[in-house]
């Protein structure tokens, strides 16, 4: 299993010199599974460019076949969607799991987005790859190799919000963005969502985690919300103390800029860059992505 | 009047090291005359702007919005604009008027559950929404401001904003005038010969000739050039120009200075250098052409 970051930006894509390194794109990776499977975590404008270079591919001709997992429909999780070339390439196929709100299903919200007032596209029904909607299933799923197991970080009923943990041959990904531990009993469900691959014999788990994310240590006390506004979600990095030492650090808040990660996370954190391979499979691996910061 | 040039960039915001000299951010204007600030379009250029008014000392805490459509790249800046979360800012709103939706309805619901974690009701700043028809013309203190409506999907508006000598027409979102006619939710007129398409050439005709009236005589015409010429003919249903119908509109116009505007995510900015020198050489004497770049500042008699 191999990961890409293509966007790892929170809330606004930052365009701009002081962002070139970590990459100024909202949310998105790609997985690569040992059988080529193509699994896609969240469509910020990260989504964009990956887009773009799939566009080389089977994408292309209208044979590209992908699996997205959709944390949640906020701007900068799910806006980058319409916007590639394969979206539009007929026979071209997507997948895509995510939650539904209560305002309307997973499919209706992003029926909306694409409404004439807000897009070009005037609606679902003009894009003409095949779009197949699904809730996330309770019980964990295969893609092909892949195993996907999601686990709802957020109940609020308007944006629900979902973390992700994807295995391939005895390791694991996990991708936990947006959290806000408003309690300990989902503090304690996400420390768990990701410790158990510890236990399970899956070593080394990587977190993805917005600003704060990594559940691999025991001990810890939950974080507190964050300070601009409650409800954002979103943590604070100086509640994390001791991550992982294969933790990596998504959506950058954009205040903490820039090419360096804050003075109080340097020590701690590797942030992940945009265009970066990540490997899951080999511990050099491991290694090399860690020392490139 | 001056103006400055916060995003340039169409459809969506790109964060790439190919496109730094002309920007990744999209579409966002301020212009400014006495101590009137007006804001063109709330692209994620926006929120430079916004970070550099809460800084300004002095800053008019009384704010013009003019919202040509609302189209994602035309409104994602909007959140992140900082005033608008400080008490003692007043942002008041102008958009085109619709039977479909009121303009707050259409903001409101971009925000919120489920796609944002912030509603209007939010907001702390004042805000205040006007509907304006297309062809309406109105005063924003020193500021006079025109409208015509442009090619583009669900109709959108242009501006033409004057103050004292100085002129600035604002067309970041428009089709040519000759293949198709746009309307609200569908598309009227594909181009297709027939008996029975002259209404529609008719008002292409004229929504041309008065794209052309708004532009007269500007010192600053940006105007879409999301395509090459080639492009183009591929994508005639989204509601773009070419650099070279951009360049046309403005000899018509007699301006003084084209920037092409509403850049393709994928141009880079080495390809916009060459988009630029091919409309320079085939431009009429006394037409300055350039690309719209970020943080450039449009003064008359200053620097260029």
């Amino acid at each position: 299993m191999k990961a890409q970051f293509w966007g790892v930006r929170g809330y606004v894509p930052t365009p701009g010199a002081a962002f070139l390194r970590y990459g100024g794109n909202t949310c998105c990776v790609s997985l690569r599974g040992a059988n080529g499977e193509l699994l896609v975590l969240d469509s910020g404008t990260g989504f964009c460019e990956l887009g773009a270079a799939l566009m080389a591919g089977d994408f292309r001709d209208g044979r590209g076949e992908l699996t997205m997992l959709i944390t949640h429909t906020y701007w900068d999780h799910f806006l980058g969607l319409p916007f590639p070339g394969i979206v539009h390439v007929p026979g071209n196929h997507l997948r895509i799991y995510g939650p539904d709100s209560a305002r309307g299903s997973l499919e209706m919200i992003y029926d909306t987005m694409l409404a004439p007032v807000y897009s070009p596209v005037s609606g679902l029904a003009h894009i003409a790859a095949t779009h197949s909607f699904h809730p996330v299933p309770a019980e964990p799923f295969q893609v092909s190799q892949l195993t996907v197991r999601g686990m709802p970080l957020s109940q609020h009923a308007h944006s629900p919000i979902w973390a992700y943990r994807v295995e391939e041959a005895g390791r694991a990904l996990v991708y936990i963005t947006d959290a806000r531990y408003t309690d300990d009993a989902i503090w304690r469900e996400t420390v768990g969502f990701a410790r158990d691959a510890r236990c399970s014999s899956i070593a080394r788990p990587t977190c993805v985690g917005r600003r704060c994310a990594t559940m691999a240590t025991a001990g810890w006390k939950t974080p507190s919300n964050w300070r601009w506004k409650p409800g954002f979600g979103g943590c604070t990095f100086i509640t994390m103390r001791r991550p992982a030492p294969t933790t990596t650090w998504t959506h950058w808040w954009r205040a903490a800029a820039a090419n360096s990660p804050r003075a109080g996370s340097a020590s701690i954190s590797t942030p992940p860059a945009r265009g970066r391979w990540w490997r899951c499979s080999d511990e050099p691996g491991y290694a090399s992505s860690r020392s490139r910061t | 009047m001056f103006a400055r040039i916060w995003g340039t960039r169409g459809s969506y915001p790109v964060a790439r090291a190919d496109v730094l000299r002309y920007g990744g951010n999209t579409t966002c204007v301020e212009v400014r005359a006495e101590n009137r600030c007006i804001i063109l379009d709330a692209g994620t250029g926006m929120r430079l702007l916004g970070e550099a008014l809460i800084r300004e000392p002095g800053a008019p805490r009384q704010l013009d919005l003019l919202i040509t459509h609302t189209h994602w790249d035309h409104i994602i800046g909007f959140p992140f604009f900082a005033p608008i979360y400080s008490a003692g800012w007043h942002l008041n709103i102008y958009g085109l008027s619709r039977i479909q939706a009121s303009l707050r309805a259409t903001i409101a619901n971009a925000l919120g559950d489920p796609l944002f974690p912030v509603g209007l009701e939010d907001l702390r700043a004042e805000l205040r929404f006007y509907e304006i028809h297309v062809g309406g013309a109105f005063e924003l203190g020193p500021v006079r401001v025109r409208t015509a409506q442009a090619n583009h999907p669900y109709r959108a508006l242009a501006y033409r904003l004057e103050s004292g000598a100085d002129t600035l027409v604002f067309v970041p979102d428009t089709g040519p005038f000759h293949t198709v006619l746009f309307g609200d939710e569908h598309i009227e007129w594909t181009g297709a010969p027939g008996a029975g398409n002259g209404a529609e050439a008719r008002a292409l005709a004229e929504m041309r000739t008065r794209v052309i009236e708004l532009a007269q005589g500007a010192d600053w015409l940006l105007y879409d050039a999301q395509f090459t010429d080639q492009e183009y003919a591929r994508f005639p249903h989204w509601g773009h120009s070419t650099a070279s119908q951009a360049r046309e509109i403005a000899e018509a116009a007699g301006v003084r200075e084209l920037l092409l505007f509403h850049h393709d995510p994928r141009r880079s900015d080495a390809e916009l250098d060459a988009l630029v020198a091919a409309q320079r050489a085939a431009a009429r004497p006394g037409l300055a052409v350039s690309a719209a770049a970020e943080g450039r500042l449009l003064l008359r008699g200053g620097p260029q």
